[in-house]
């Protein structure tokens, strides 16, 4: 897991080797003279007890997980086609903002991210024919993973159950009674996710008295791929005219009726969710890091013979705190 | 392991680029004047909910309107041709909207008197006691004094304006002082559905099934929902409540949420109706796209009676609600400063 290699077990000892020579030379010296070695032999010795610390770990740091929350934001194009309310494809900029929290074990992984977003649309229809429309979505997804054998090296593979969460919500007030429109889909499926874990000494500088002493840990930068894909959910779309049933009801209540009268159950090749990322962390301070991610998700379901696909491509950036002191596992 | 990673880059690489919606939604569907109206056609004979009722052969339609449909039509001619394919329908709701006009079936009401002088009803009605007159949100009202009675006039011309609830509360405390009340929603084109609720449910305390409503769920002719029994149920605090005698005045310009209105108060039965028949507009409507970008909106639901007819069947309130007491605005008493209609409403009032 944390084992050090070769090369940063001579590092360390070249390290201590240096800051025993230096010792030496105090003596003798002048004051000033004595007080600058002495800094400069404080600064290698804490870097040397660092590193050989962060090397090293205790065996209570190699156990347990490495937990780690994520906040972060998206920026990307979304496209859309609602057969319900009209032919045309609508397209548009959106933004995200979401979070996530993932507990990363020797053999498994629990992860749990949610991310919601809004968008403007148009349907490019030709000049002023063009109508506009706004959304906003929620998505989310829980998952165990499995930790899959894989050679030695620097590769991890993981596979297992996740469930899937997404919603959106189209307004479009050209379409009257039809104007808003909804996905919903629970799924069941799988998760897998392939990751290359780069060796990276990182380093960071404390404040020692009048020194600044710098610790170097051996971090990782990752780079993943991660599908998540639906095979069994409950589905929703509205009615078979867009129109809830608004004449005998309160709007609301009518529209709860119909979004619970149009739920129907559906399993993998009548409906498709698929959610691609491709993901970058970078190690920065304190175990935290910087993730970059390419999400892309995809949505397609049809009911009543009135098909909706959705698909939302979003460039990610967030900050990955570092819950625990433990280990970084890999 | 490495040369697995090179290919799988390559595979997702469109991925990585973006623009891949297009594998996924797919391209934009043809806007040639062909593929706009076969798309609307399609559209109204699967889900337009009155054919049969109306008896409408759709393929005939088709056969009459099809071939003048010719690549390179401008769309000045593509529009006459679907805006009079879409009046085949005989329906107020059923609109083709693009950024130059719109259609509408204008014999709905122009085939019968206006049955309205908003001047004349101002003038000799609202202002004869210009202290008494008052203007509160969407709706104006007076108290007139009659033969020692007095009766309240109310007239809510646009349901797509809403009072308050504090403003119904303060009409309808006016009202309550009142022997009896005549609402004149003559020439209200409809709105928003919960006004017309709301106003209705200021005039009982109790709840009245008013009628049954469904909606078109497929593309068969008998595909509908089950029926939704519609209630007049009371709104407000019952302090700001009317339970007298009301006369609702309609007239053929009474549409869409109007005649939602006039279903409503017909269940209460200290409520008569009075004047014409209404202009319908029951199905509620909805709206959607066509290839070209224009919009369009049709009936997709259905109103039918609370009650059974001869027959055994619900009757069906397309054509309008019709009036207990049929009259229609006098020329003559009008020349003479006199609403015929509301003159006839007082009468009644006053004979309960």
């Amino acid at each position: 897991m944390n084992q050090p290699t070769r090369k940063e077990k001579m590092a360390t000892k070249r390290l201590f080797g240096a800051s025993r020579t230096i010792a030496m030379l105090i003596i003798g010296a002048s004051r000033p003279t004595a007080m600058l070695i002495m800094g400069v032999w404080l600064s290698i010795n804490a870097h040397a007890q660092s590193l050989e610390i962060s090397l090293n770990k205790p065996e209570w740091q190699k156990k347990g997980a490495n937990h780690h929350l994520n906040g972060g934001w998206g920026l990307g194009v979304a496209a859309y086609r609602e057969r319900i309310t009209s032919p045309r494809i609508y397209r548009g900029l959106q933004a995200e903002m979401g979070g996530a929290y993932e507990r990363q074990g020797q053999k498994s992984i629990v992860s749990y991210d949610s991310w919601m977003g809004m968008g403007g649309f148009t349907d490019e229809a030709e000049g002023w024919n063009a109508n506009f429309s706004g959304a906003f979505w929620v998505r989310s997804h829980l998952a165990y993973l499995f930790r899959l054998p894989m050679p030695e090296g620097r590769w991890s593979l993981h596979a297992g159950p996740s469930s899937q969460f997404y919603s959106m919500l189209r307004l479009q007030p050209a379409h009257g009674n039809a104007s808003a429109t909804h996905d919903f889909s629970l799924n069941g499926g799988l998760r897998t996710r392939i990751e290359y874990a780069l060796p990276s000494r990182s380093g960071e500088t404390k404040r020692w008295f009048i020194f600044r002493i710098r610790e170097s840990y051996l971090r990782y930068i990752r780079l993943g791929w991660e599908v998540d894909l639906g095979l069994l959910g409950l589905q929703s779309r509205p009615a078979y005219t867009g129109v809830p049933n608004v004449g005998g009801e309160d709007a609301v209540v009518g529209a709860l009726n119909e979004w619970v009268d149009n739920l129907r159950l559906a399993g993998l090749g009548q409906f498709t969710y698929l959610n691609n990322q491709f993901y970058l962390r970078y190690p920065l301070r304190n175990g935290n890091s910087l993730r970059i991610g390419l999400n892309s998700m995809g949505y397609r379901w049809s009911h009543r013979d009135q098909p909706v696909a959705v698909w939302i491509q979003t460039l990610q950036m967030g900050y990955q705190f570092r819950l625990d002191n433990r280990a970084e596992i890999r | 392991m490495k040369r697995i990673m090179r290919y799988l880059t390559l595979l997702f690489w469109p991925l990585l680029l973006g623009g891949c919606d297009q594998l996924w939604v797919g391209e934009q569907p043809a806007d040639d004047p062909r593929a706009v109206f076969e798309t609307l056609w399609t559209e109204i004979e699967g889900k337009y909910s009155y054919l049969d009722y109306k008896n409408l052969d759709w393929n005939r339609v088709y056969q009459t309107y099809s071939p003048m449909i010719r690549p390179g039509m401008n769309e000045m001619e593509l529009f006459r041709v679907l805006e009079a394919m879409m009046n085949e329908l005989q329906d107020g709701h059923a609109n083709l909207f693009t950024p130059f006009t719109y259609s509408a079936y204008r014999p709905l009401f122009l085939s019968r008197p206006t049955n309205l002088d908003a001047r004349l009803i101002l003038e000799r009605y609202f202002l004869r006691d210009s202290l008494a007159f008052f203007t509160t949100g969407p709706i104006q009202h007076t108290i007139l004094d009659t033969l020692g009675k007095r009766i309240g006039l109310m007239a809510y011309r646009d349901f797509t304006q809403s009072p308050s609830e504090a403003q119904l509360d303060f009409v309808m405390d006016r009202m309550r002082t009142c022997d009896g009340v005549v609402l004149d929603v003559r020439a209200n084109g409809g709105g928003l559905l919960t006004n017309a609720r709301r106003l209705s449910g200021r005039f009982t305390n109790e709840g009245r099934k008013s009628h049954y409503h469904r909606m078109k769920t497929g593309r068969g002719a008998g595909d509908f929902s089950r029926l939704e029994a519609v209630f007049t149920e009371p709104s407000g605090e019952e302090e700001h409540r009317y339970t007298g005698p009301v006369v609702l005045l309609q007239n053929r310009g009474s549409y869409s949420a109007t005649s939602f209105l006039a279903l409503h108060m017909r269940a209460l039965p200290q409520v008569r109706l009075l004047g014409d028949t209404t202009g319908g507009g029951l199905g509620i409507p909805h709206g959607a796209s066509l290839p070209n970008g224009w919009n369009y909106r049709f009936s997709v639901g259905q109103a039918l009676s609370a009650e059974l007819d001869s027959n055994g069947a619900y009757w069906n309130w397309e054509n309008g609600v019709p009036p207990h007491t049929a009259v229609d605005l006098d020329p003559v008493q009008a020349s003479q400063g006199f609403d015929s209609m509301i003159e006839r409403a007082i009468v009644d009032l006053l004979s309960r």
